[in-house]
């Protein structure tokens, strides 16, 4: 608790220093600051947010400190809007006299926050939102601290990216309901669903009335807004995060192409009703070999445990290994072909497993299920010499 | 402290779109062209700045990153005087622009280039081109301008997601359709002439990072004027596509 009001106080002048700063800086910062310094904890998680701030380009790599630190705000804001929730709550648990709750991570509502643009928007405009947990010592007195619906997750666990998100919010422990959209049964292509999400893919999200799609931008998204998402996994140091960035728009066009290629063209092609062509799984073959190479000799090269030689994992880890996990599919000789070459990408691989465990094994359950549907078909299918069933029809591609 | 290196074929739309991003915020950068007609993406000396030899790329100070959409949140996370708009600390308007720029990849990008390469490169490419390649490309290339302008553009947008300034994405996005102008002008309306709400849309952008747009794209301009001339000569004079244009590889 001393130390929660030392932090406090310490907190206190950075932040008076901070509001200069702002005020000699910022045409509009004192309507910022009115709408801020609303109920007597909105200048404590502001200053909170502050000060991390500082620490936070403090941390980094001192080229972007004096950068940040020409300009004063701007850029800082940046780095500490996705570090800002986890600090109020901090500050929240610290006045209440109460460490941070083990339980469920909820998104915290900064409304007293909202000030012009920038830093802890906490809420879309005409969100619902439910008064939350009113009872208790961590109910901050006056706070307008307002807890979320849990987040809807629109997933087929068969599907990787929907995996990567699962098993972000699990392992993070945020309040979320996943909703199962199952593309064998065309779900993810019925008017309800492309209201959530038109382009009609899972994995998807609603959090309040807020909806978002792309696996890569939830999981950017989730780790952004909810409190008690460790740093490691999307830092706020800006170098460390660009590193991350390039490594998830890489996949796009690189692994993923070239793995989901392959499981489209060979693994689910009879139940896709897919026609393939041998050049097209070939490309796809190259650039999933060449993809894999890439990850280990670029990002894991030395003895590095997580991608770029991070202590931690990043969702950059977490969403390239469910994807290499859906080779699993294909069978272990055709999986070994690829990845047994791959020692490193191996032990990353089960890096990453461990560190989520046992969240990972879990969110992998159905995939090993299919894994031995499709074996035991093909078994079937080569004794009897008979057509591959179509009871697993998949309208679309995993 | 030191300019940052972008290294950028202005052929290529994703270089464009970071020269355009730095000239627009007064970044302190220094262009360094890499050519790919000349294969200079492939030499040992740019794979020690983007091992997977492709543009763009930059370096500011120590630090190195490929990746245009990675570059242009970067540039725009670490330089002072770069506006909100482009790529917004709010976490909602975030979320939502980081979501087009995931589409993007595989989407407008994937059919865009992959119908620019089958096509108006593939001559110069020496790339075997299939029909069937073609056709998928511009399916996806037509579907994903639909859902750019049923989705994003919906209302009187003036920017992506009805935002009244534009980011990273509108950029990044518009700089992508600008390439179609190689394939030709009868092309280039055949899927743009359906979509007024996109043409609106790219002149706003235009207009936002004039005259950076319009210099940035005057090379892509040359290009197509050359390439119209050599299809020209070839059908009056019976020959080959010339092969002067030697592209290395894909742009
Ligand atoms: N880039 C997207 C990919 C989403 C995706 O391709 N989802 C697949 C399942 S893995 C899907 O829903 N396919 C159904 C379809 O495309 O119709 C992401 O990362 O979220
Ligand atoms: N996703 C990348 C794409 C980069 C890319 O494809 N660059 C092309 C030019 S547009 C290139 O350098 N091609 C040469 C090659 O791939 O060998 C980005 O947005 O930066």
């Amino acid at each position: 608790m001393r130390e929660c009001i030392t932090y406090c106080c310490s907190s206190l002048v950075l932040w008076v220093l901070e509001v200069r700063l702002l005020l000699s800086l910022e045409p509009d910062a004192p309507a910022q600051l009115a709408g801020t310094v609303l109920g007597p904890l909105a200048p404590c998680t502001f200053l909170a947010s502050k000060t991390h701030m500082l620490l936070v380009s403090g941390c980094a790599n001192s080229q972007a400190r004096s950068r940040i630190q020409r300009h004063g705000t701007e850029a800082s804001a940046l780095a500490a809007s996705s570090t800002w929730a986890a600090t109020s709550s901090t500050v929240f648990s610290c006045i209440s006299g109460t460490p941070p709750r083990q339980g469920q991570n909820r998104r915290l509502n900064l409304s007293a926050c909202s000030g012009s643009g920038g830093i802890g928007r906490g809420t879309p405009a005409g969100e619902e939102q439910i008064l939350a947990e009113q009872q208790g010592s961590e109910k901050p007195p006056q706070a307008s601290l307002i807890a979320m619906q849990p987040v809807k997750v629109y997933a087929d666990r068969r599907s990787q990216p929907s995996r990567a998100v699962i098993i972000f919010c699990r392992v993070n422990q945020i309040d979320f309901e996943e909703v199962t959209v199952d593309l064998f049964k065309s779900q993810h292509l019925t008017p309800e669903f492309k209201k959530v999400n038109p382009m009609g893919q899972v994995p998807a999200i609603v959090d309040g009335r807020f909806k978002l799609f792309e696996s890569h931008a939830i999981l950017r998204y989730l780790a952004s807004v909810f409190p008690r998402v460790a740093d490691h996994w999307y830092p706020a140091d800006l170098f460390t995060r660009a590193k991350i960035e390039s490594i998830l728009d890489w996949h796009h066009t690189n692994l993923r192409r070239g793995a989901a290629t392959v499981v489209q063209h060979t693994a689910l092609a009879p139940f896709l009703g897919l026609t393939t062509s041998p050049e097209a799984v070939e490309q796809a073959e190259k650039l999933l070999m060449q993809s894999l190479g890439v990850i280990e000799s670029v990002w894991l090269k030395g003895d590095a445990k997580f991608l770029l030689g991070n202590p931690q994992p990043s969702i950059a880890d977490l969403s390239l290994v469910c994807e290499i996990m859906q080779l699993e599919i294909l069978g272990d000789e055709v999986r070994d072909r690829f990845l047994g070459a791959h020692e490193k990408i191996l032990i990353w691989m089960d890096k990453v497993r461990k560190a989520t465990s046992p969240h990972f094994e879990e969110a992998n359950e159905l995939l090993f299920q299919v894994k031995a549907r499709m074996l035991q078909r093909k078994a079937a299918a080569s004794n009897q010499a008979f057509e591959p069933s179509t009871k697993l029809k998949i309208a679309s591609k995993l | 402290m030191q300019p940052v290196k972008v290294y950028a074929d202005r052929r290529s739309q994703p270089s464009r779109a970071v020269i355009i991003f730095c000239r627009v915020n007064q970044i302190d950068f220094e262009e360094v062209t890499v050519d790919l007609f000349k294969s200079q993406h492939l030499t040992p000396e740019f794979k020690k700045v983007n091992p997977m030899g492709q543009v763009p790329a930059i370096v500011d100070g120590r630090f190195k990153l490929f990746e245009s959409h990675a570059i242009l949140r970067y540039l725009a996370s670490v330089f002072p005087g770069v506006a909100d708009h482009w790529y917004p600390a709010d976490l909602f308007t975030r979320a939502k622009i980081e979501s087009i720029l995931d589409w993007h990849h595989t989407n407008l990008r994937r059919g865009a280039a992959t119908l620019v390469q089958h096509t108006a490169l593939a001559p110069f490419l020496g790339l075997t081109t299939s029909p069937e390649a073609v056709e998928q490309a511009e399916k996806l290339l037509m579907q994903s301008l639909g859902v750019i302008e049923s989705l994003w553009l919906k209302g009187d947008a003036k920017f992506l997601l009805g935002n009244p300034q534009p980011s990273i994405a509108d950029l990044s996005l518009v700089c992508e359709i600008m390439q179609l102008e190689i394939l030709g002008d009868e092309v280039c309306d055949r899927f743009l002439g359906a979509h007024e709400k996109i043409l609106i849309w790219m002149d706003n952008v235009r207009k936002t990072t004039s005259p950076h747009f319009e210099e940035a794209h005057e090379l892509l301009f040359q290009v197509k004027a050359r390439m119209l001339q050599s299809k020209a000569a070839a059908s009056n004079q019976a020959f080959e596509p010339s092969t002067k244009l030697k592209i290395a590889s894909k742009l």
